[in-house]
């Protein structure tokens, strides 16, 4: 019989593979919507090659939280990545609204589709992070797989158009679009705290090796290339003089990849799974956030006082998303790679504790 | 003497003891027979039609009237009962206790205590004999292929069918109690060194951990030992095949049985576990995995297709052909209600049927379903009551609803259905896709005995290929992840 000491190993192992999974999937969903929000507007059929830099940037943060991980910071750092994370969260929740109302729920009125969605993103969270991350696990690669089929089976027609002019407006803007894109690699702190199931894992598993930094890295820019081409599409199906037509942020993450959008099951479908992958994330953020606030407050319920603060607060934002509109929000996306930067050193700096 | 806890060495006062706590005379199904027995006096305690009275005359009573009057004389007092055991009585299984519940809880059970003057301590022999039902078919996991015998209500008779598929010396029964005021005997079988025993150790604590006044049947049972009350799925696994059973055991599972019931449990369970049927194991690979496809397709039928019709009506009406989409608005135009109430008022009455079909006697069951379902539906489309395209949406889920293999999990499926249905009405495949994602959280966050429900596809963990797909016989060599693991993985 094998010692107790390998099966533990191997839970631990596949709790951090669901964890990291998670995190490659939340950050190519954020990639979209970065794109599609706040680089598109700027640098126009060529975001995506802005987005190409968050490559590196998610690869160095993956390999940053993995040295962090399981490392006991301030609760400053644990508060400001609780912030992080539910900016993420509303950011996600905002995008899913937006896009619902444009393409879903064209007839429905707005406090309704932003109730159900709030209710539908609390209600996964409250299965705690466990459940969202084993899903994500499950579809990791059957959902970039089949959202990257549907698009690029019913659209090359459409590439010669979007493509060009390659650089979109200039090189000034790609640099300052790339820039803005740099923050949607934040989901990537959720690396930084220990998956709750590792609580089952066994007695020992405090001193099991966690997954190599390679296969973080390797899981995050699975995700990322994922979201890049998801956004390529986005790009080349619209061209390069109507894309500033398409105003309204849920008008610019519809990928109109048919000739006939409206009559199209594929179409249909596609939209489902990039609102499956928009839920993923912002319920994944929210139950990391609850996650960094019980670190915070230990003596906190799981059933669970760090929910129901995360519930009002994103309640609370999305009343002044409606009363201020995206605008707010987008613009502050940006300021995102702020604390993206300082978490990781903030986690760095302290000394090991027991995961 | 009511508050007794053991037996005294006074014959007259532990006879007293027992009537007091049996009620006798006044229950007249307490037998208590005083007889002398070589030098000593001794009484035998049983209930009357529980026991096998021939086999105690035979065996326990004239052996011990039989004896000399002198014999045991030289015997010390306290051992007299164990003189009895080896030299007059002759039935097999016995055990030698003095704690008076104990004896009260094994005579109600169908055994019979022997105690003797000057001795404090019982001898409780199995002597049960009471009426039971013999070994049937299977009433609701019928199989094409593999073995037609069922469990049957006697707990003993069920380990025997176990024991008699499971030779193996590893097999380990332990008997456990459920329930406070009316105690219920359950079974708890497992291989020694492939079950985990922490899972044993689980269950055994949830079983006996019960508060209640009883717990009588194996439902009753699966809902102690359950870890989410609030899921909509059952948490074990239920089979009243034993050679299913046998394949728990053989995986590292936990067979739970209970007297009484004539099913076993097996735990812990995955929700993959609740898709499978015994027949998928004894067809060849690719026939099994055929009809497992089906089955699937026939269960998303039944959850999603009337939550779609509704979604698809209500908000996407782009996605019908232009020509199909006016025919469906024509027949629906007839109809006076909303579609929502439509089609939940035709979805109940389909469970109505089938529950009405399922609890009238025998024949008029079958001829329920038949008048209810020829005569109503086709009375409801002619009188505009309901489309006809409706009345297919319905027929073809309730269709798929009878290829799940459970019938807790097929109720609980039921349930799903009038959520999604109500979610496609309400919201369209948006709110139908919301929920989906709610329910699937739910669902891997969700475990059975501490092991993960949807293990061993998310987390991962090491498993034999037979989760949708049944790969051939060669390639399903591991235990199960829940068993212990022997090669060091």
């Amino acid at each position: 019989l094998p010692n107790n000491r390998t099966v533990t190993e191997r839970r631990v192992q596949e709790s951090w593979r669901s964890r990291a999974c998670a995190a490659g999937l939340c950050v190519g969903a954020q990639v979209f919507l970065f794109g599609t929000g706040i680089a598109m507007p700027i640098a126009l059929n060529s975001a995506w090659l802005a987005a190409l830099a968050v490559l590196p940037a998610a690869a160095c943060l993956a390999a940053a939280c993995r040295k962090s991980a399981g490392k006991a910071p301030s609760r400053a750092a644990y508060a400001l990545l609780f912030l992080t994370l539910m900016l993420n969260a509303v950011f996600a929740v905002s995008a899913l609204i937006g896009f619902a109302e444009q393409t879903l729920l064209e007839q429905t009125p707005a406090l309704w589709s932003v109730t159900v969605t709030v209710c539908a993103v609390a209600l996964c969270a409250l299965s705690g992070g466990e459940g969202v991350s084993r899903l994500c696990f499950a579809l990791r690669w059957l959902l970039p797989v089949l959202i990257v089929l549907l698009v690029f089976f019913s659209m090359p027609m459409k590439i010669p158009d979007g493509l060009f002019p390659l650089m979109g407006p200039g090189a000034a803007q790609l640099g300052m679009a790339a820039l803005c894109m740099l923050g949607a690699s934040s989901p990537v702190l959720m690396l930084l705290l220990p998956p709750p199931d590792l609580a089952f894992a066994g007695e020992d598993a405090a001193a099991c090796q966690l997954p190599s930094k390679a296969f973080f890295i390797r899981r995050v820019l699975l995700g990322t290339g994922a979201g890049i081409l998801l956004l390529f599409a986005a790009c080349v199906c619209t061209t390069y003089e109507s894309i500033g037509e398409s105003a309204a942020w849920g008008m610019r993450l519809r990928i109109v990849a048919s000739d006939q959008p409206h009559e199209g099951i594929p179409q249909t479908i596609l939209i489902i799974l990039q609102m499956t992958a928009m839920v993923l994330l912002a319920s994944s953020m929210l139950c990391a956030a609850e996650e960094a606030l019980l670190q915070i407050k230990g003596n906190l319920k799981r059933m669970r006082l760090g929910l129901l603060l995360s519930g009002i607060f994103l309640f609370l934002t999305l009343i002044l998303l409606t009363a201020f509109g995206f605008e707010i929000l987008l613009a502050a996306a940006p300021v995102l790679i702020v604390p993206t930067a300082v978490v990781p050193a903030l986690f760095g700096k302290r000394k090991d504790v027991p995961r | 003497v009511e508050d007794a806890v053991t037996l005294c060495p006074v014959l007259a006062r532990n006879i007293e003891v027992f009537r007091s706590r049996f009620g006798a005379p006044t229950n007249a199904d307490v037998i208590i027979r005083r007889f002398q027995s070589g030098a000593f006096e001794s009484a035998i305690i049983a209930v009357d039609g529980m026991v096998n009275t021939q086999q105690i005359n035979e065996n326990i009573l004239k052996p011990c009237m039989d004896l000399p009057t002198a014999a045991g004389e030289d015997e010390k007092r306290e051992d007299r009962v164990a003189f009895l055991m080896g030299h007059a009585v002759s039935v097999l299984p016995m055990k030698m206790k003095n704690n008076v519940d104990e004896i009260v809880s094994d005579v109600l059970g169908g055994q019979c205590a022997l105690i003797s003057e000057g001795c404090g301590m019982a001898c409780v022999m199995d002597t049960r004999g009471f009426e039971k039902r013999t070994i049937g078919k299977p009433e609701v996991e019928h199989v094409v292929l593999g073995p037609h015998e069922s469990f049957s209500e006697s707990i003993r008779t069920n380990i025997t069918l176990l024991r008699r598929i499971v030779q193996r010396e590893e097999l380990t029964t332990e008997f456990v109690t459920a329930g406070g005021a009316m105690k219920t005997r359950c079974a708890l079988l497992y291989l020694r060194g492939t079950a985990d025993e922490t899972m044993v150790e689980r269950i055994r604590a949830r079983i006996e951990g019960c508060t209640y006044d009883f717990a009588l049947t194996s439902g009753e049972v699966e809902q102690l030992i359950e870890e989410h009350p609030l899921a909509l799925i059952p948490q074990c696994v239920r089979t009243e095949r034993p050679d299913r059973a046998a394949s728990f055991l053989a995986e590292g599972q936990v067979v739970v049985l209970t007297d009484g019931s004539p099913a076993a449990l097996g735990a812990p369970a995955t929700i993959f576990h609740q898709l499978h049927t015994p027949d998928d194991a004894s067809m060849r690979w690719q026939y099994g995995t055929f009809l497992r496809f089906v089955r699937l397709a026939g269960m998303l039928i039944h959850v999603f297709l009337p939550g779609l019709y509704l979604s698809v009506l209500r908000f996407h009406q782009e996605l019908l052909s232009p020509m199909l989409l006016t025919s469906v608005y024509e027949t629906s135009a007839r109809v006076p209600i909303p579609v929502y109430l439509e089609a939940l008022l035709m979805t109940l009455a389909f469970d109505l049927i089938n529950e009405a079909g399922l609890r009238a006697p025998g024949a008029m069951g079958n001829a329920l379903g038949i008048v209810s379902g020829l005569i109503l539906g086709q009375s409801a489309v002619s009188a505009d009551i309901v489309s006809p395209l409706l009345l297919i949406v319905v027929a073809a889920s309730g269709l798929g609803g009878f290829c799940v293999p459970g019938y807790a999990m097929s109720i609980g499926l039921k349930i799903v259905q009038l959520m999604f249905l109500t979610a496609g009405a309400m919201g369209g495949l948006y709110a139908m896709s919301l929920l989906l994602i709610v329910l699937l959280c739910a669902l891997c966050s969700m475990r059975s005995l501490g092991s993960p429900l949807t293990a061993p596809v998310a987390p991962g963990r090491r498993g034999n290929p037979d989760i949708l797909l049944r790969l051939p016989m060669k390639y399903q060599k591991a235990r199960a992840f829940f068993a212990k693991q022997s090669d060091g993985h």
